[in-house]
């Protein structure tokens, strides 16, 4: 294709991505960040079209037409999916602001967009670090960073599969992905050379080419798959580690729950991943930490004494579970998966010396109150008493007049407690009932959290109308 | 161990290395901007990364080296992979850094001029950033090859 020709394909295909995003703004969202971001797509791609119609292109190379076009197509269009995934048809709305809330009181300056996706696992992508680099790399270079001023300074689209849109529990599994955000800050913290400089020793005595060039290439190579590998399983580890802070236990049955329906359980992931055996056994540790779990025993600590005859089946239920975990944590198959390669023995290496590390920083950087034992102990129960009579678990009630609010993750936390005991009792019932409670159970805790949400915003314009008037006043 | 070689920034650096040619391809009487010479600062700085690659693989006194990143290695190792000419350079001893130091020092004269250009020069460096960026687009084309899952037909293997 000739350069002009070329050009006039990037401004159709930029004309295209424009139509996308300007119908799908459109749309009814639980919040503002997909509306925002659509329309933020829209003045890029009109900026782009406008640079070309001022004869930008004219004078460049046609690899840079190319280029351009390419990473119009194969990045920016398919975010286009992240506008339309995260409309409130496609969403659990009443899950998707308070997920904002901890996503933002996580990181400083972030926004959030959460969308449905059809590929069966949760995910995160950060989008200005997608566009940044190669929008200020185009021509008016100024022009661009004024466009990007509109972006919030961190923006992440986190997907959720859409099959699992009515599985509320399940969707604890987001906080891993705001784990991402942690995660990468405890990487750009790292010493880059020394950790360089140890996976190099320990590639190149295990390779024995003798050729210098090609022994090079073969060293450079296994560095970098080595590095990545462990920055991916550094990042893995760490998420998890922020899911058990902010949801308690919930964190580790979503884990499980996710893990069960992966390839292999042993195996690093295609998309290097470290293995699901190393996970569960990773947030046993950090929930033994925490003084959720006992890691010897395998069991729920400090679960409250005199529980109601409703409830008190659950504990039973729930430490058997637990105690089917012992067969990943004592044989460990995922050890010799690790290995069976240079690059990867020589990555997980080094992540097993920085273990401890990881957990510290997890536990400095998680949002702020950090979920800890002795409110699972106070509010679960009593939450779970609520589901078992069919009430929303939004509160505690001491008496009609006295309440008690309750956490997030108290209330996913008896969500799961529930799920788990009706699944132990599945095989005795008819699976259809199975699925009814789950279907029940999805809709109360999206209503125990649309209360609280409202009671929040409630006090939240009491407490603005409280200050406005004493300004008035004074 | 087969792995197709790839580049962190494969946008950023595909969209930069095809600027940095336009601006090198410009006539003697043409005058470079304040923006084409920050392209060409950064362009410099990319060719600095794979030196730091080039010593940290190549070099026996890893201590003695200034800071590396892990993307220095990528770019290099991706460069000494995609580029005959790197890898042949790379045999000689000593060639391939002569090689990257008078690239940068070319972009340098193209920033801030003390005497007329060196056509030769500048081809050399043209040439360099042609070849990192045609590999740059098929790492890219090979990138669309494998479409991402959700997106796999049913009924066909990946």
């Amino acid at each position: 294709m000739d350069k002009s020709a070329a050009v006039s394909a990037l401004f159709l295909k930029a004309q295209q991505i424009f139509d996308n995003a300007s119908r799908l703004s459109l749309l009814s969202f639980p919040s503002e960040r997909p509306r925002d971001f659509a329309l933020f797509l829209c003045e890029v791609c009109k900026r782009l079209q406008d640079l070309i119609l001022q004869g930008h292109f004219n004078e460049v190379d046609e690899r840079l037409v190319t280029m351009t076009t390419i990473f119009l197509v194969d990045e920016v269009a398919p975010m286009v999916r992240f506008i339309e995934g995260a409309s409130s048809d496609n969403t659990p709305a009443n899950l998707v602001l308070p997920l904002e809330k901890i996503g933002e009181a996580t990181i400083a300056g972030a926004k959030f967009i959460v969308r449905r996706q059809w590929h069966y696992n949760y995910a995160a992508v950060e989008l200005r670090s997608v566009l940044e680099p190669p929008l200020l790399r185009l021509p008016a270079k100024a022009e661009w960073q004024h466009v990007l001023d509109k972006l919030p300074s961190h923006l992440y689209a986190i997907s959720f599969p859409y099959l699992e849109k009515d599985n509320a529990p399940l969707h604890v599994s987001l906080a891993h992905e705001i784990g991402h955000h942690v995660a990468q800050r405890y990487l750009a913290e790292e010493d880059g050379t020394e950790i360089l400089d140890e996976l190099h020793a320990d590639i190149a005595q295990k390779i024995t080419t003798e050729d210098a060039v090609q022994r090079a290439e073969e060293v450079g190579r296994g560095v970098t798959r080595a590095n990545r590998l462990r920055q991916a399983a550094l990042v893995e580890l760490l998420s998890d580690a922020v899911s058990a802070h902010v949801f308690g236990p919930a964190a580790l049955f979503a884990l499980y729950e996710i893990s069960s329906l992966s390839e292999s359980m042993d195996k690093i992931s295609a998309d290097m991943h470290p293995p699901w055996h190393l996970r569960i056994w990773h947030m046993l540790e950090v929930l033994h930490e925490l003084d959720f779990i006992n890691k010897q025993s395998l069991t729920l600590t400090s679960w409250p004494q005199g529980l109601p005859p409703s409830v008190d089946q659950v504990k039973p239920t729930i430490d058997e579970w637990l105690g089917n975990l012992r067969v990943i944590v004592s044989e460990r198959k995922d050890l010799a998966e690790i290995e069976k390669h240079v690059p990867s023995t020589c990555a997980y290496a080094s992540v097993r010396k920085k273990l401890p590390d990881i957990r510290k920083f997890a536990a400095a950087n998680c949002p702020k109150p950090a979920y800890e034992q002795s409110h699972f102990r106070e509010e679960v129960p009593k939450l779970l008493e609520r589901l078992y009579m069919g009430l929303p678990p939004n509160q505690v009630e001491h008496s009609l007049t006295k309440t008690q609010d309750v956490r997030l993750a108290s209330i996913l936390g008896s969500a799961w407690l529930y799920k788990l005991t009706c699944l132990a009792s599945v095989f005795e019932r008819d699976p259809k009932q199975y699925v009814e409670q789950v279907h029940t159970l999805h809709r109360l805790i999206l209503k125990a959290i649309e209360l609280c949400e409202v009671k929040t915003q409630y006090r939240e314009s009491e407490r603005k109308q409280r200050e406005g008037g004493r300004g008035v006043t004074e | 161990m087969s792995l197709s070689p790839t580049i962190p920034d494969l946008y950023r650096y595909g969209i930069l290395a095809s600027r940095a040619i336009g601006v090198l391809s410009k006539s003697r009487n043409q005058p470079i901007s304040e923006e084409e010479k920050e392209v060409l600062g950064e362009s410099q700085e990319l060719v600095r990364k794979m030196i730091r690659g080039e010593q940290f693989l190549f070099g026996s006194k890893l201590n003695e080296m200034a800071k590396i990143r892990p993307e220095d290695v990528e770019a290099f190792t991706f460069v000494l992979s995609s580029d005959a000419q790197v890898k042949n350079r790379a045999a000689k001893k000593g060639d391939l850094r002569v090689y990257f130091e008078h690239i940068v020092s070319t972009l340098e004269s193209a920033i801030a001029p003390v005497g007329p250009p060196d056509p030769e020069a500048i081809q050399i460096a043209r040439d360099f950033f042609a070849r990192f960026a045609d590999s740059l687009i098929e790492m890219a084309k090979e990138k669309r090859r494998r479409a991402a899952p959700g997106e796999r037909r049913l009924g066909v293997p990946a």
